[in-house]
């Protein structure tokens, strides 16, 4: 079985560097992008098998708009998301829009745990 | 009357009352020709009784006949004529001087026929010229007046000359007097003289009983206009000062503003920050096309100079006054006259307020008072309202804050841990123990942070009043501490802690709160009393209801607290010696949140302990009713 590719879209290099060590060490194939925008350049280019998708970057809300645009582009809607926040349970929960069918399979929230995280990707992966 | 008033002019209030009183006394005089008439025809009867024949009484009957005739005529003319207020025809003044002359003529013949210079009728035309005197213009009066003089005179003479018959009563008067020249002049004098003086008194006297009258009349009307105002300036300043928004309250104000003052349009501008620029805030009764005018510079406009220096100023005529920076938007709206006073606040000039008239001089000194008036109780709402939106904008400006530190001060801690637990499963090379135990250690202590800091922000949040909001309702207490005592059996048993809790399986307690915290609170006391609770050691958690309070009391018998300690328990970051010895894990901060819990919850919470020996907590809570709610401790 080829090697699964994930892209990791996140601006906070630390969170990248500990995650691309958790993926590595179990065998993924790791791609960043700093911000939504180069992240679906990226896709465009190389198609990952699965998206971790940071909520808030540089632009609040960058990880959702981005999500949008990737569920517009048929080419890239079938790319499962994995959304990780540090929102949930807090005032800017409220503001995020559920009235949308996103491609979005999980929210995880920071911080991560790796175990879980492998758990989760595993199963987006079948 | 206040048809009259509107129509302008003290003048025509001046005539008003007279013209009225002189229709409603012809009615009245018409009235009193009839006891004339009647009077004269018995007279006569009376005067042939004692003269007998001396007395020409045919005439005398006819004169009184056609009083009445006369009179007849006069009072069937005098229903065609309606005394109201608004005003008197020529016709109604024609119909006097008919009348008066009339009588004059009637009166003149009645004194021809009953001796004329002799006759004592004359003196009834002193009656007669007092009465005009009171109904007719003073003109009119001495004219008449002069008639009478006139007609007495001539009928004297021409029967002193013997060009007419003279027509005594015989057996009257010892000797006739008509022919004696002395005589008729010298009563002709004194009788001119006497109605002179008498229509010259009357008429001073009326005039001056009539200026009395109308100046009742304008302060009676001053007065019911000045209460009007007053009233509709309290009304307005109700309306207003009820509400606290101030773009509400701009805009009642141009409204009870124009509304009162019955002014095509108001508007009101403000002083924008610290800069001198007067921008349009509220408007009401002006087009569209009016609004998209900009912003005036106050420096630039003497006008609003003038304005903002405290004074009220009229704009007589917009279409040619120099100060007006948008004469000609303001003509093409309709405008042409404004008054504009001060919007002055305790803490400078917020503004001004503007009024828009169609008509020409409009503007009072009354309306320059009442402007200010409303521009006076206007501007203390306009601060008020001020005031409010500052403390709302720093309730909104704590409360961004408080989220963006949790925010920020949450994220990188959050990270530390993601980089630990990556290096400490392994994920980044196998890790020698030294190694692994020290990510350990950071791992712990990163916990730590993170709980003080959520601990933290629980505590600032509280103190800055942003939990006051927190949704309140009816919560079972019993099936929060029941739900919390849960959690804690694990832990007890693995520290072989005696953990019991006494309460009926199916009790409630319900009191007014929010769960969350609540569970937070029993959550924190619950902790502490196992916490600090060597091995085998007992705590009981008890609940109960008693006069209206539930009362949940947690006993432990650990640690227990020195007596000096007591006191500083609930303060931040405070803890006791012994408790800092025996264990080293502890924010300081559980206690302060409980009792800001407790506090929220109108209860109160009391500790009793003695060292070594255990410390029992107990919270009181009012318990839920479904009358009003109690006023909040706060």
């Amino acid at each position: 079985m080829a090697q699964k590719r994930i892209l990791i879209v996140d601006d906070d290099p630390d969170l990248v560097l500990a995650t691309r060590l958790v993926l590595e060490s179990a065998g993924y194939a790791v791609d960043e992008a700093s911000d939504g925008e180069s992240g679906l350049a990226h896709m465009r280019q190389i198609r990952p098998d699965l998206v971790l998708m940071d909520v808030m970057m540089a632009q609040p809300l960058d990880g959702y708009y981005t999500t949008q645009q990737i569920a517009d582009d048929p080419a890239l809607s079938q790319i499962p998301i994995v959304m990780v926040s540090s929102i949930t349970g807090s005032e800017y929960a409220a503001r995020f829009p559920t009235n949308q069918l996103l491609s979005i399979r999980e929210f995880v929230s920071k911080p991560i745990d790796p175990e879980q995280l492998l758990e989760k990707i595993k199963r987006y992966l079948k | 009357m206040e048809r009259a008033f509107a129509e302008g002019g003290f003048q025509q209030l001046q005539q008003m009352p007279v013209e009225y009183e002189l229709c409603v006394s012809l009615h009245w005089l018409s009235k009193l020709r009839w006891i004339a008439g009647a009077g004269v025809l018995a007279g006569t009867w009376i005067a042939q009784r004692v003269f007998e024949s001396g007395i020409q009484a045919l005439p005398l009957y006819a004169i009184g006949v056609s009083i009445l005739a006369y009179n007849l005529l006069f009072s069937r003319w005098l229903t065609q004529i309606q005394c109201d207020l608004t005003g008197i025809s020529a016709r109604t003044r024609t119909l006097a001087r008919v009348q008066v002359a009339a009588d004059w003529l009637a009166m003149t013949t009645l004194v021809h026929y009953s001796g004329g210079i002799e006759s004592p009728v004359i003196l009834y035309f002193f009656f007669h010229t007092t009465l005009s005197a009171i109904l007719l213009s003073p003109g009119d009066a001495y004219r008449f007046t002069l008639l009478a003089i006139g007609l007495v005179g001539a009928t004297a003479g021409l029967e002193l000359l013997g060009i007419i018959p003279h027509h005594g009563i015989e057996g009257f008067l010892p000797v006739p007097l008509y022919n004696s020249g002395h005589y008729v002049a010298g009563l002709l004098f004194f009788f001119s003289s006497t109605a002179l003086v008498v229509v010259y008194l009357a008429t001073r006297t009326t005039r001056r009983l009539r200026e009395r009258e109308a100046e009742m009349v304008r302060l009676g009307q001053e007065l019911h206009r000045t209460l009007d105002r007053l009233g509709v300036l309290y009304d307005s300043s109700q309306v207003v000062s009820a509400t606290l928004e101030l773009q509400e309250v701009l805009d009642r104000l141009t409204r009870s503003t124009a509304e009162a003052m019955d002014v095509k349009g108001c508007s009101i501008r403000l002083l924008h920050g610290t800069s001198t620029e007067l921008c349009l805030a509220s408007t009401y009764g002006l087009s569209e096309a009016y609004l998209q005018k900009g912003c005036v510079l106050a420096d630039q406009n003497p006008l609003a100079q003038q304005v903002l220096q405290g004074e009220v100023v009229v704009v007589p005529d917009v279409a040619t006054d120099p100060r007006l920076q948008y004469a000609a938007e303001a003509s093409a709206e309709g405008i042409r006259t404004t008054l504009t006073a001060p919007l002055i606040g305790k803490s400078g000039p917020l503004g001004i307020i503007r009024v828009y008239c169609s008509r020409a001089a409009c503007f009072t000194d009354e309306d320059t008072r009442f402007l200010r008036a409303m521009a006076n109780q206007g501007s203390i709402a306009i601060e008020n309202a001020m005031a409010y939106e500052a403390i709302q904008n720093l309730e909104e400006a704590k409360r961004k804050f408080v989220l963006l530190v949790t925010h920020e001060l949450r994220s990188p801690i959050g990270v530390v841990h993601s980089l630990l637990k990556t290096l400490s499963g392994g994920y980044a090379g196998d890790l020698s123990d030294v190694q692994a135990d020290m990510v350990q250690r950071a791992l712990r202590r990163n916990e730590f942070l993170q709980t003080l800091i959520d601990d933290l922000l629980d505590v600032a949040a509280s103190k800055a009043g942003l939990r006051r909001s927190t949704a309140m309702q009816p919560i079972d207490l019993a099936m929060v501490v029941r739900r919390v005592f849960a959690r804690y059996t694990i832990t007890a048993a693995e520290k072989g802690i005696d953990l019991q809790l006494d309460a009926a399986e199916d009790s409630s307690a319900i009191v007014n709160g929010n769960e969350e915290e609540l569970d937070r609170a029993v959550a924190n006391l619950l902790s502490n009393a196992v916490k600090y609770t060597p091995e085998g050691g007992m705590v009981r958690v008890s609940l109960k209801c008693q006069s209206g309070t539930a009362r949940l009391a947690i006993r432990d018998s650990g640690i227990g607290i020195p007596e000096q300690a007591i006191p500083r328990l609930f303060e931040e970051f405070y803890r006791a010696p012994n408790a800092r010895e025996q264990v080293k894990q502890g924010t300081g901060l559980g206690l302060v949140i409980t009792k800001e819990i407790v506090s929220r919850h109108n209860g109160t919470i009391r500790v009793s302990s003695e060292v070594e020996k255990g410390t029992t907590f107990t919270v009181i809570l009012p318990l839920f009713s479904a009358g009003p709610p109690a006023v909040p401790v706060r």
